[in-house]
């Protein structure tokens, strides 16, 4: 049996990686499934491309847990996306058809497969961690400090929360090292995912 | 920028001191308590040791959050720092408790050459490359190289004042077999040089409370912060003095918090270099006092 061929992908490009797949010869989509990894959803499309099975992989925040829908270009995906959302509570925008689609028969109305947020971050370093991954820096910028530090004669700060190209190279070493998945970040809106209770 | 080598030695000093240094100035003392800051610049230049900002430097990073949560990350953070340093030749001077242990023990860490590498295989993506070596000191290591003899020589007006000192946990690590109270025992020096009475209190070493502030808040403040309080204001303080920024921070809320439990206190909360300035005849407003939030001006202003 071949291995399987993963593609990771940000959930802004998914539709058009979706579209790319069906271009290829003898190619199908075959189903997405959906994992729940504590802070994130973890989502793979399943493609068969002339028998080789091809992966794409997104994730998003729990917490914020959007993501383009690609029945768009791919329809026998609103059908999965339309489960997913039931039980997880993916929202797929600009859905072809949304709603319902187990929910009402299944008489549920929670998203059962969906389990509390959990972190490996302590609640309490978790405002420290969020600065740090935003701004470089642990303590914020405030706009009277700023004055107050020009009034007192103080130069400018050239540090990675005032200097674009260091807190580029911050952000950056913490994503190749996995800090953002391992706490949760999300880029998008620069915020931690916190603990539900 | 490279250092010219350049160095400075006094009668008084107990080595020769580089008359050059890349200033560490962490996240805190910049962005909450730049008076500090402002401290620290006009000290140093009236010692005339110059302090360089090298641009770029990011936070140390943290020492117990960013080492409890990944340690990789904390290691490869620091390393970035500690090679901007390299870069320019220069040695670090921290005027934060916290920053001197992250980049002490990150340089110590990194003395392991495997370590090195695998954390030099990232930092060469970004064009940097840490080779060791860059020797991270405190501000009052670095004052007591310069010698209090000579410092005295600027010294121009003697604080009457009574202090109690709040040296902060991380001033205590060293080296094993180390003397923990080498560095304490430089932050008293320097304090007695500006004239002030240090007085004992007891509870020096207990921790501030500042570590378990944001999840054990009222621990913090009624086994921690309460009985230092007690104790100092027992002993006659007319202010505290620090050299760890998130003690300064924890102390200025924490004696208000601290009305919670029955308890009142406004003792001014001061950094040594602070009390050095002073002691030079630099005015509250030159450093910009005001942004503390316990009555350090109105001390300056008595001192006057």
């Amino acid at each position: 049996m071949a291995e399987l061929e993963k593609h990771a992908v940000t959930p802004d490009k998914l539709p058009e990686a979706a579209e790319k797949m069906m271009e290829q010869p003898n190619s199908r989509f075959i189903t997405t499934t959906c994992l729940d990894e504590g802070l994130w959803f973890r989502l793979h499309y399943l493609f068969s491309l002339g028998g080789r099975v091809v992966s794409l992989e997104t994730r998003v925040p729990k917490e914020d847990p959007r993501v383009p829908s690609i029945s768009g270009v791919v329809r026998a995906a609103s059908w999965i996306e339309r489960e997913i959302s039931d039980l997880f509570g993916v929202a797929f925008e600009w859905h072809e058809h949304p709603g319902e689609l187990i929910a009402k028969a299944g008489g549920f109305s929670e998203k059962p497969l969906r389990e509390p947020l959990r972190s490996e971050t302590p609640a309490e370093q978790c405002v420290p961690i969020e600065l740090l991954l935003s701004s470089g820096c642990v303590q914020p910028r405030t706009t009277t400090l700023d004055r107050r530090r020009e009034q007192a004669g103080l130069p400018k700060l050239d540090v990675a929360c005032t200097n674009q190209k260091a807190l580029s190279e911050v952000q950056e070493i913490c994503r190749r090292l996995g800090l953002d998945e391992k706490v949760g970040f999300d880029w998008r809106t620069n915020k931690l995912a916190r603990r539900e209770k | 920028m490279g250092s010219t080598g350049e160095r400075i030695s006094s009668p008084g000093g107990r080595s020769e001191t580089p008359a050059e240094y890349a200033a560490f100035l962490g996240c805190v003392i910049p962005f909450r308590i730049p008076s500090v800051e402002a401290a620290t610049r006009k000290v140093f230049e009236r010692l005339g040791v110059h302090l360089t900002d090298l641009p770029g430097l990011s936070c140390c990073p943290e020492p117990i959050t960013s080492r409890i949560v990944d340690y990789r990350a904390y290691l490869t953070l620091s390393a970035r720092n500690l090679a901007i340093a390299q870069k320019a030749g220069l040695g670090l001077v921290t005027v934060c408790n916290g920053c001197y242990e992250t980049l002490v023990e990150a340089e110590e860490a990194l003395s392991d050459n495997e370590l090195r590498e695998d954390v030099n295989k990232l930092l060469s993506e970004f064009g940097y490359r840490y080779d060791g070596g860059v020797k991270v000191k405190h501000v009052v290591e670095v004052l007591d190289e310069i010698g209090v003899n000579r410092i005295r020589e600027q010294v121009s007006r003697t604080l009457h004042i009574k202090a109690a000192l709040q040296y902060g946990c991380h001033l205590f690590r060293c080296a094993e077999d180390g003397d923990i109270w080498r560095k304490p025992d430089m932050m008293k020096s320097l304090a007695r040089m500006t004239g002030a009475e240090v007085v004992e209190y007891g509870l020096e070493r207990l921790c501030c409370g500042y570590p378990t502030m944001t999840h054990r808040r009222d621990f913090s403040l009624e086994h921690r912060l309460l009985p230092k309080m007690r104790r100092i204001q027992g002993a006659g303080a007319d202010c505290v003095v620090h050299v760890c920024p998130a003690c300064i921070v924890q102390f200025e809320s924490g004696q208000v918090l601290l009305r919670k439990f029955g308890a009142s206190f406004q003792l001014p909360m001061v950094h040594l270099m602070e009390l050095i300035a002073l002691s030079m005849g630099v005015t509250g407003e030159e450093l910009a006092l005001d942004v503390h939030r316990s009555p350090v001006m109105d001390l300056a202003r008595r001192l006057v």
